[in-house]
C-alpha cells in the first residue's frame, strides 16, 4: 500500500515539476543540403535527438531555411543504416516536402512541444510547456514575455509589434538575445553574440540601451558600436559572413 | 414643395455626416481578466454604451501587449459596482485571459470589419478609422497622401506608406500612422498614443526638418531625409528612437 502511495506521490511531484518549468526547443542546423526526396538528414549536432523505441517517440524536427519563417516538419524514424552517427532517417509529409540548403535552422523536440496555432492573451513564463512556441503551420514563433506577461513575437515574427523580453546584462561578454527586443543594462563591452534558439534562420534583433555600453568588432560582431542610453540599436545577421551588423 | 426640398437637403446632409470619418475610441483594461470572466473593467468608459431601445451595445476589441489578434466582446449591460465595469458577452470558443493594460478599441459593432480593405479610398467617405479586421486583428488607414488603404499600427503585412504630415510641436505630437513626414524644428517632448497603437506598435518618421526630441523622450535630432523609427516599450511606457 505504501509503495502505491509513494509511487503516486512521486508521479504527482513529477507532473508538477513538468508543468513548473518550460522546456526549451533545441536548435541545430543542417550539416548538408537535402533534396525534396531525401529520406535522411544530417545534423551538425545530435543533442536532444532521440529515435523511437519502447515508450519513446521519435524527435520532431522543424527545418527552416535562411531568410524564411515557414518550415518543414520531419519526424525521426531512426539512425540511417548502418547507424551513422548524426544522420537520421526521417518521415516527411509528401505534400510539403521541399529541398533545403546546408545551414538551414533545425528546431527539435518531442512532437508535443510544437503547435499548429498561434497563442493569444496572457501567459506565465514559469508555467508554459515550451519556449519558443513554434506554430509549424505558419512558422511563427512566440515568447512568453516576463515583462508584459503576454505572448509576444519571437525571432523572425513580424506579425505583431515586438515587445521587450528579459533584459540582458552587458557584463556578460557574450550577448544572448532574449528575444527580438530587449534592454541592455550595464556599461561593459560585449564581444560576441550567441545565436539564440529560433534565430538561426538569419533573424535579427533590437536592443534598447539603458546606459552607455558597447559592442566590439570581434567574434560574430561585424562592426563595433557604442550605444547611448535610450537609443534603439538593431542587429542584422548576414549568413554570407556569419556576422551581425548594427544599425548605428 | 418647399418642405419636400428641405427634407431632401436634410437627408443629404445627414447622409454626408453619416459618412464623414469617425474614429474608434481607445482605452485599456484596468485589470486582468480570465477567459471565463463576464465583466470587463476599463480605464475609461467614454463612448461605451449598453444596449437599449434603438441602441446597440458597444463592441470591444481587446488586444494584449505584443499581439495583433484580439478578442471581440459585446457590452450587454452596466454594473452597479462601478461606471468602469461592464457586463460583456464573449464567444466561448475564442475567449482567452487578458492582462491588465491590454488595448481596447471600441465603437458600435458596425464600425468593425471581418476582412481587409483593398484599393483606393477617400477619408471623407470612410465611415471609421482605423479599419479593424477583427478576424486577423489587422488595422488599415485611409492615407491622405496615397488615397489608398495602407497598413495601420502594428500591421506589417504590407509596406508602410506615409500618412498625413505631422508638424513638430514643443510638446506632444500625435503620430498619424506607422510612417509619416514631420516638418518644423520644434522640440517634441512626447507622443500621444495614437488610436490602434496601444498594444505596443511603433512608428517611423521621415524628418523634413531638424526637429528635436527632449525629455521624457530620449534626446535626439531628426536628420533631414534619414528615417527615424520609434519603438514603444510597454514596461517603461515610453518610446525609444533609432538614433
Amino acid at each position: 500500500m505504501k509503495i502505491i502511495r509513494n509511487t503516486t506521490l512521486l508521479f504527482l511531484v513529477s507532473a508538477f515539476l513538468a508543468f513548473g518549468q518550460a522546456n526549451t526547443l533545441t536548435q541545430t542546423t543542417l550539416a548538408a543540403a537535402m533534396t525534396a526526396s531525401a529520406r535522411d538528414i544530417t545534423l551538425t549536432s545530435s543533442t536532444g535527438v532521440s529515435v523511437p523505441g519502447i515508450g519513446t517517440v521519435g524527435t520532431q524536427l522543424f527545418v527552416v531555411d535562411y531568410g524564411q519563417v515557414e518550415g518543414e516538419v520531419m519526424t525521426v524514424l531512426g539512425l540511417t543504416p548502418p547507424n551513422t552517427t548524426g544522420t537520421y532517417r526521417v518521415q516527411r509529409t509528401t505534400s510539403k516536402v521541399v529541398a533545403h540548403a546546408a545551414g538551414a535552422m533545425v528546431l527539435l523536440g518531442a512532437p508535443n512541444l510544437f503547435y499548429k496555432g498561434n497563442p493569444t492573451g496572457t501567459c506565465t513564463s514559469t508555467s508554459i510547456l515550451v519556449t519558443p512556441w513554434v506554430n509549424t503551420n505558419s512558422g511563427l514563433q512566440w515568447l512568453c514575455s516576463s515583462i508584459t506577461g503576454t505572448w509576444v513575437p519571437g525571432f523572425g515574427n513580424t506579425s505583431a509589434p515586438a515587445q521587450a523580453t528579459t533584459a540582458v546584462s552587458s557584463a556578460t561578454a557574450a550577448m544572448v538575445p532574449s528575444g527580438p527586443l530587449f534592454h541592455i543594462s550595464g556599461s561593459s563591452a560585449m564581444t560576441s553574440i550567441t545565436v539564440p534558439v529560433g534565430a538561426a534562420n538569419g533573424s535579427g534583433f533590437c536592443a534598447i540601451w539603458d546606459s552607455t555600453a558597447s559592442t566590439t568588432h570581434a567574434g560574430d560582431i561585424g562592426k563595433s558600436t557604442s550605444g547611448a542610453a535610450g537609443i534603439v540599436t538593431c542587429w542584422t545577421y548576414s549568413p554570407a559572413d556569419g556576422l551581425y551588423y548594427p544599425t548605428l | 414643395m418647399n418642405i419636400l426640398r428641405n427634407v431632401t437637403i436634410l437627408c443629404l446632409l445627414a447622409a454626408l455626416c453619416a459618412f464623414s470619418q469617425t474614429a474608434l475610441t481607445q482605452t485599456t483594461l484596468a485589470s486582468a481578466m480570465t477567459a471565463s470572466d463576464k465583466t470587463v473593467k476599463l480605464t475609461a468608459y467614454t463612448g461605451v454604451s449598453a444596449p437599449g431601445i434603438g441602441t446597440t451595445g458597444t463592441q470591444l476589441f481587446v488586444v494584449d501587449i505584443g499581439q495583433v489578434v484580439g478578442e471581440v466582446m459585446n457590452v450587454i449591460g452596466t454594473t452597479t459596482t462601478s461606471s468602469y465595469i461592464f457586463s460583456v458577452s464573449r464567444s466561448p470558443s475564442k475567449a482567452v485571459a487578458h492582462a491588465s493594460g491590454a488595448m481596447v478599441l471600441l465603437g458600435p459593432p458596425n464600425y468593425f470589419y471581418k476582412y481587409d480593405p483593398t484599393g483606393s479610398c477617400t477619408t471623407a467617405s470612410t465611415p471609421v478609422t482605423p479599419w479593424v479586421n477583427t478576424n486577423n486583428g489587422l488595422q488599415w488607414l485611409c492615407s491622405t497622401i496615397t488615397s489608398t488603404w495602407i497598413p495601420g499600427f502594428g500591421n506589417k503585412t504590407a509596406p508602410a506608406q506615409p500618412n498625413t504630415l505631422v508638424a513638430s510641436y514643443a510638446g506632444a505630437v500625435l503620430p498619424t500612422g506607422p510612417l509619416f513626414h514631420m516638418s518644423g524644428t520644434n522640440a517634441v517632448t512626447s507622443f500621444t498614443m495614437p488610436v490602434g497603437a496601444q498594444a505596443g506598435a511603433g512608428f517611423c518618421i521621415i524628418p523634413d526638418a531638424a526637429y528635436t526630441t527632449a525629455s521624457p523622450l530620449t534626446a535626439s535630432t531628426g536628420i533631414v531625409g534619414k528615417v527615424q523609427c520609434w519603438t514603444y516599450d510597454y514596461a517603461a511606457s515610453n518610446w525609444y528612437p533609432s538614433y
